[in-house]
């Protein structure tokens, strides 16, 4: 399934990766992701820092152009490795780091109670997707979204809705407050934020 | 001691400078930041620059200043938020990271249409002074309302929420409205077209009886059929802007109904967010700083002796009181039982006394409306600090702003769980 950048889910995991981004400072970034939405949508949460970002084609390049302050150019592979790699929704595109110091993802999770919706549907577990980054890379989760205490306080949030609105809001507040979950339920989440550093 | 409307002259004037160099403190590289509280979301992760309504409030409210005391550093202020905005005009005639409280992305309603206002406003005020940088603030406005706001929003009924969203939103058509009248002003462009239908949109909104007689509906908020006080305020101001293009009485009935609806709301804290489709009110959030639509609508409606002085000065008198020692006010209470029809009690939550510049232009605009012609405003003052005590997910907390800075700190263990340092784009400590 590929992601909607306008989505919430996208929005949400986003604005978490370039906030941790945003933290590390990099100069020169990475922007993994041959979808030419998904780079606009995530060069809008850079729009004013002083960075390079290197993209994956230069359609991505001319579509980025448009966004006045930011500076894009394609990923020459026989360059240095970029500072940063940001990898959204895209290791499950079969993209793969080359080499840069840190990483931040974001990947769907085959262990969430998604896969109760859509049995059928074929996606690795979290554990599998940052396996596959290890020697090279020391992976640490740094949240989940849409845990499965987030999904439960949403399903109680619509049994209320068609009966009593102010319970409704209250508790569909109370819920999007749990959206980002640092616990140790982040391993059932439907989407993980994770990073990576380079380990050698 | 000089006083109008009820209101004393020097504690508006004072409240007025103190407003406007708290927004200076959140403007950073490209424009003005911060953390957002909204009742549908909140932005607290980006806290960048957006190009969204706050720019409405910020241009018209400095013009206000310029026009009551002729000092041109407001109209200096008035033109570097105008910059702003042509500045973040994007190819596709969309303004970036337009959409406030969702974050940043272009294309946000009715945040596209307010900022042209602020830009045409200005324009206006640049024309008559026969300035002629006018001319691009204009463009800029003409290029965004033509490309987006015909090109992209228009549909024979109405005005869209998004081009993939048909809902016609009243408050938002309402501002369409406001854009479209100035546009057609400063262009001899004939916008009647469009005018009728987005007028209808609101009228067709609107409650004709019943404990919501005179709302407008907010049609977004689909099966729940909220009525919103603020919502119904930005849409008086569409209809006043409208009447006064040329007098059509319906109009007038249609904002008398309105501002009785809106009178029902104001409490001396703040106002009811709205009612329920039962009549029942919407208690949480008591709204604060966005009450300044509220008292630009009951002001507006003043002039043709649809609100009495002591409307306005009961809105007013609420918000100088709620301000921040830092200048800022906060956007409400009670958002720690958002929606709740029983009176929130207890301290208030983080999102409660966050200021932000998307609402306190809102209080900025309309008590700038408010101000008597006179001297310059006095600026020589420090910046004070404010600190509240809060809550969050049930714990306490203290709030402080600084210059520099919002943080939300433990009481318990002096533990920072948010700090964002303004001019920055994201906090460097979320843990929220």
């Amino acid at each position: 399934m590929v992601a909607n950048p306008y989505s919430n889910e996208v929005r949400y995991s986003l604005g978490l990766m370039l906030h941790h981004l945003d933290a590390a400072r990099p100069r020169r970034v990475r922007l993994a992701t041959h979808c030419v939405e998904m780079a606009r949508s995530a060069a809008r949460f850079l729009c004013h820092s002083q960075l390079t970002l290197e993209v994956e084609s230069a359609t991505i390049r001319d579509a980025l152009g448009e966004i006045p302050k930011v500076a894009a150019e394609v990923r020459d592979p026989q360059r240095s490795p970029a500072d940063a790699a940001l990898f959204p929704f895209s290791l499950e595109e079969g993209l793969r780091p080359a080499g840069e110091p840190l990483l931040v993802a974001a990947s769907y999770n085959g262990l969430s109670y998604k896969r109760l919706l859509y049995p059928r549907q074929r996606r690795p577990g979290i554990f599998a997707t940052m396996a596959a980054l290890r020697p090279a890379y020391c992976t640490q989760p740094l949240a989940g979204l849409y845990s499965p205490r987030f999904i439960l306080g949403l399903a109680l949030a619509k049994m209320l809705e068609g009966r009593d609105s102010a319970r409704y809001f209250a508790q569909e507040d109370r819920t999007m407050r749990r959206l980002i979950d640092t616990g140790p339920l982040w391993r059932f989440s439907y989407i993980v934020i994770f990073t990576g550093h380079r380990t050698a | 001691m000089s006083y109008s409307l009820g209101i004393a002259q020097p504690e508006l004037r004072l409240s007025l400078a103190r407003l406007g160099g708290w927004l200076e403190h959140m403007r950073g590289p490209g424009g003005y930041g911060g953390p957002i509280s909204h009742w549908w979301e909140s932005s607290l992760l980006y806290c960048g620059p957006m190009a969204d309504w706050r720019y409405e409030g910020v241009i018209c409210g400095y013009l206000s200043l310029y026009g009551a005391t002729g000092a041109k550093r407001w109209l200096a202020r008035a033109r570097a938020a105008g910059d702003d905005l042509v500045a973040a005009l994007l190819p596709s005639g969309k303004f970036r990271n337009s959409s406030f409280q969702q974050g940043p992305m272009e294309g946000g309603t009715p945040h596209e249409a307010a900022a042209d206002v602020g830009l045409l406003e200005l324009a206006r005020v640049l024309r008559a002074e026969g300035d002629p940088s006018w001319a691009g603030y204009f463009e800029a406005a003409r290029s965004n309302i033509r490309a987006y706001l015909l090109g992209e929003l228009w549909s024979s009924k109405g005005f869209l929420d998004q081009p993939w969203n048909t809902a016609l939103v009243p408050n938002k058509n309402a501002t369409t409205i406001e854009a479209l009248v100035l546009y057609e002003e400063l262009s001899g462009e004939d916008m009647s077209p469009y005018l009728g239908p987005a007028v209808g949109v609101i009228l067709g909104a609107q409650e004709r009886s019943g404990p919501r007689a005179g709302a407008t509906i907010h049609i977004g908020t689909g099966r729940h059929r909220l009525a919103i006080g603020i919502y119904t305020a930005r849409s008086i101001c569409g209809l006043l802007r409208l009447y006064e293009r040329g007098s059509q009485d319906e109009l007038l009935d249609a904002v008398h109904r309105a501002l009785g609806f809106l009178r029902g709301l104001v409490t001396a804290e703040g106002v009811y967010f709205g009612r329920y489709p039962d009549g029942s009110l919407i208690v949480n959030p008591l709204i604060v700083a966005g009450a300044g639509d509220m008292l630009r609508a009951t002001f507006w409606g003043r002039r043709y002796g649809l609100a009495a002085d002591a409307d306005v000065s009961a809105l007013a008198a609420m918000l100088l009181r709620a301000q921040q020692p830092a200048g800022g006010l906060p956007f409400g209470y009670g958002m720690a039982r958002r929606g709740g029809r029983q009176p929130y009690q207890g301290l208030p939550e983080f999102r409660d006394v966050l200021p932000a510049v998307g609402w306190c232009d809102k209080a900025f605009r309309a008590l700038a409306l408010l101000i008597e012609p006179g001297p310059d405003l006095s600026l020589d003052q420090s910046f004070q600090e404010t600190q509240i005590e809060c809550v969050w997910q049930g714990r306490r907390f203290e709030y402080f702003e600084s210059a520099k800075t919002i943080a939300l700190t433990s009481v318990m263990t002096g533990r920072s769980i948010y700090l964002w340092s303004k001019g920055t784009c994201y906090p460097s400590i979320y843990q929220l």
